[in-house]
């Protein structure tokens, strides 16, 4: 069974049609970059995944079931805003999540607070964006899910922090879990994805393994992203 | 510290890596490798990634999986002896071919090695 | 999970109210201790004072609970929260009626604390003998206790007020489904809701009056209230009102269950 299937996808606002009938499986352990340009339909497609938007048409199956609770418990997701409620303490929050998620480990994300350098005691109202995203961050990975989609985990990061980021991801997402990775920033992610998606004006243009990629276009996923869509 | 780029299909360049520290001998016969999720973190890829390197080596039997205690280096000094000498053949005839482009012939270029050697030493 | 969620609602309403619980109830004290002193002008000015400050204090607690169950189940559902409330694995119904029955919740202690408040105000035999005089006539000729009655007249208060914000979650709803103006759609759908239920009621009273003469005479002429029609009314609406806010529930379910589209 695939991890997440996704069959004749549309989704349009208005008059803008922002997902053109998309088809995309993905298969489990892999780890996958969603790669677009912004406001191609990456952000929508993962909303739709996680059930924060309703699709005018097609469907999505995760572990061969349709959105629901069962979907949201197998996903940890990290959105590209803030979604905790500000006037609570990282403390509080970290309880929140061991109420409702049975996947979620305390004592990981405490540590996992520990090494970026984040104060249980703090207000989150009062943190930094940056903090506020590498506290997310260690929420998501503190939960034992069977896929991760992270939405642009490295947007408002600065170039020498993301390294740290993504090695933070490597050695904490549960062992054997398919990761979705949206992002417009390729280079640095480039080395850790299996396979790469490329999205383009709603509609997948390419999906590939990236060595196979690689060696057939003898260049880098960057590169190769920079010729499809030079602009 | 070895870190593979970007440009070449990542599984083959630390696939080539590990091969070239059993041939120098950096890995010693019978020697135990790190785990994947380890060397994928040092390495800092995906350990599918690794996973595959390590499949390539072990099909060309230069590895082998002790099924619960991990991945080996093989104990067959004679699979490693010829895949050195694979290497410095290919080291010798590029060096060859390049003096040949200066205008050395074989024998030309036999002599200013050894006198080089000479020199050296 | 509907017993947790409940939890983070109840105590993230409780804690913005209990601002106005204490201010109501310290002002009602007040002017309860101020107004003890007989003979005194200065002290009978503040204890009035306490006393319009107790009332408006009682006022801003209802709004104010009415105005933050909105703000946060538009903040939870629709902002930058919904993010995290609707990647919980939980039912949108559950979600739904964690709201909802946080409203009732909320509302039934708000109102007890403002009667609480006005009987630290007010209560005295006089006063007292004064309302049972106002309410007894009434009482009496339809056959109920003074307590009774009082407790039909609050239910029915309370009932039109949990009427009015679920109209408001119908209006969240179904503006947040647009495109774009979702505050201001969802402004106008809570209006029309609440328009609609309130016709549905007149509605069905005058679908009784039809088989009733002496609630059409109500409706038609300016007599005087007869009390057992008046009581008639009361049980109806307390009815009716329970019914509409079942089908008002119900339909937001089904709205809500639909999905969302967050911004």
């Amino acid at each position: 069974m695939k991890a997440i299937e996704i069959k004749n996808l549309s989704k349009s606002f208005g008059k803008k049609k922002v997902l053109n009938d998309i088809s995309l499986s993905i298969d489990r352990g892999r780890i996958v970059g969603l790669l677009g340009k912004n406001g191609m339909g990456k952000s929508t497609l993962i909303k739709i995944i996680n059930d924060l938007l309703t699709p005018d048409s097609g469907e999505v199956l995760v572990y061969g079931k349709s959105v629901g609770v069962e979907s949201k418990l197998r996903i940890s997701y990290l959105p590209e805003r803030c979604a905790l409620d500000k006037g609570m303490t990282v403390k509080k929050v970290i309880k929140f999540y061991s109420d409702f998620y049975g996947n979620f480990d305390s004592s990981k994300a405490m540590k996992l607070l520990h090494d970026l350098d984040l104060d249980a005691e703090q207000k989150i109202s009062k943190m930094s964006k940056g903090m506020q995203e590498k506290l997310q961050l260690a929420l998501v990975l503190s939960r034992e899910a069977d896929i991760y989609i992270l939405d642009e985990p490295l947007g408002g990061v600065d170039p020498a922090t993301r390294d740290y980021i993504l090695d933070t991801i490597l050695s904490n997402f549960k062992e054997g879990a398919t990761v979705i990775i949206s992002t417009h920033i390729i280079s640095d992610i480039e080395r850790i994805l299996d396979n790469v998606v490329f999205i383009h004006k709603g509609e997948i243009i390419l999906t590939s393994d990236t060595d196979e990629l690689r060696s057939s276009e003898n260049a880098s996923i960057d590169e190769i992203f920079r010729r499809t869509f030079r602009c | 510290m070895f870190s593979p780029d970007n440009n070449s299909p990542i599984y083959l360049q630390i696939a080539e890596k590990i091969k070239s520290d059993i041939v120098s001998g950096e890995l010693s016969p019978g020697a135990r490798l790190p785990s994947v999720r380890d060397l994928a973190l040092k390495l800092k890829v995906n350990p599918n990634t690794v996973q595959k390197a390590l499949a390539e080596l072990e099909m060309r039997g230069l590895l082998f999986t002790e099924r619960t205690n991990g991945k080996f280096v093989t104990h067959d000094t004679g699979l490693i002896i010829s895949i050195k000498n694979d290497y410095a053949k290919n080291i010798a005839e590029s060096f060859l071919s390049s003096m040949e482009k200066l205008g050395f012939s074989n024998d030309e270029a036999i002599n200013y090695l050894s006198n080089l050697g000479g020199e050296k030493n | 999970m509907l017993k947790k969620l409940l939890k983070y609602d109840l105590s993230s309403i409780f804690k913005f109210l209990i601002i106005f619980y204490s201010l109501s109830i310290i002002f009602a004290v007040s002017s309860r201790f101020f107004l003890s002193f007989e003979k005194s002008l200065a002290m009978e000015i503040i204890g009035r004072i306490f006393s319009g400050a107790a009332i408006s204090m009682m006022f801003s607690t209802i709004i104010n609970n009415l105005m933050r169950l909105w703000v946060r189940f538009k903040t939870n559902f629709y902002n930058d929260e919904s993010y995290l409330t609707h990647t919980l694995p939980v039912k949108r119904t559950t979600q739904y009626l964690s709201k909802f029955i946080t409203a009732v919740i909320t509302m039934v202690v708000s109102i007890s604390v403002i009667a609480l408040s006005l009987f630290i105000s007010y209560y005295s035999k006089e006063n007292m003998d004064f309302v049972k005089s106002l309410l007894f006539p009434l009482a009496d000729s339809i056959n109920i206790s003074t307590f009774g009655l009082v407790f039909a007249l609050i239910l029915l208060i309370f009932l039109e007020f949990l009427n009015i914000l679920q109209c408001g979650f119908t209006g969240l709803i179904l503006g947040h489904s647009m495109n774009s103006k979702k505050m201001g759609m969802s402004v106008l759908f809570g209006f029309i809701a609440s328009l609609v239920t309130q016709f549905a009621l007149l509605l069905v009273l005058f679908a009784f009056a039809l088989f009733n003469d002496n609630v059409m005479n109500m409706f038609i002429t300016n007599s005087p209230v007869d009390f057992t029609t008046f009581k008639l009314l009361a049980i109806i609406a307390i009815v009716v009102y329970m019914i509409i806010i079942c089908a008002v529930c119900l339909f937001n379910l089904k709205q809500f269950k639909r999905g969302v589209n967050v911004d």
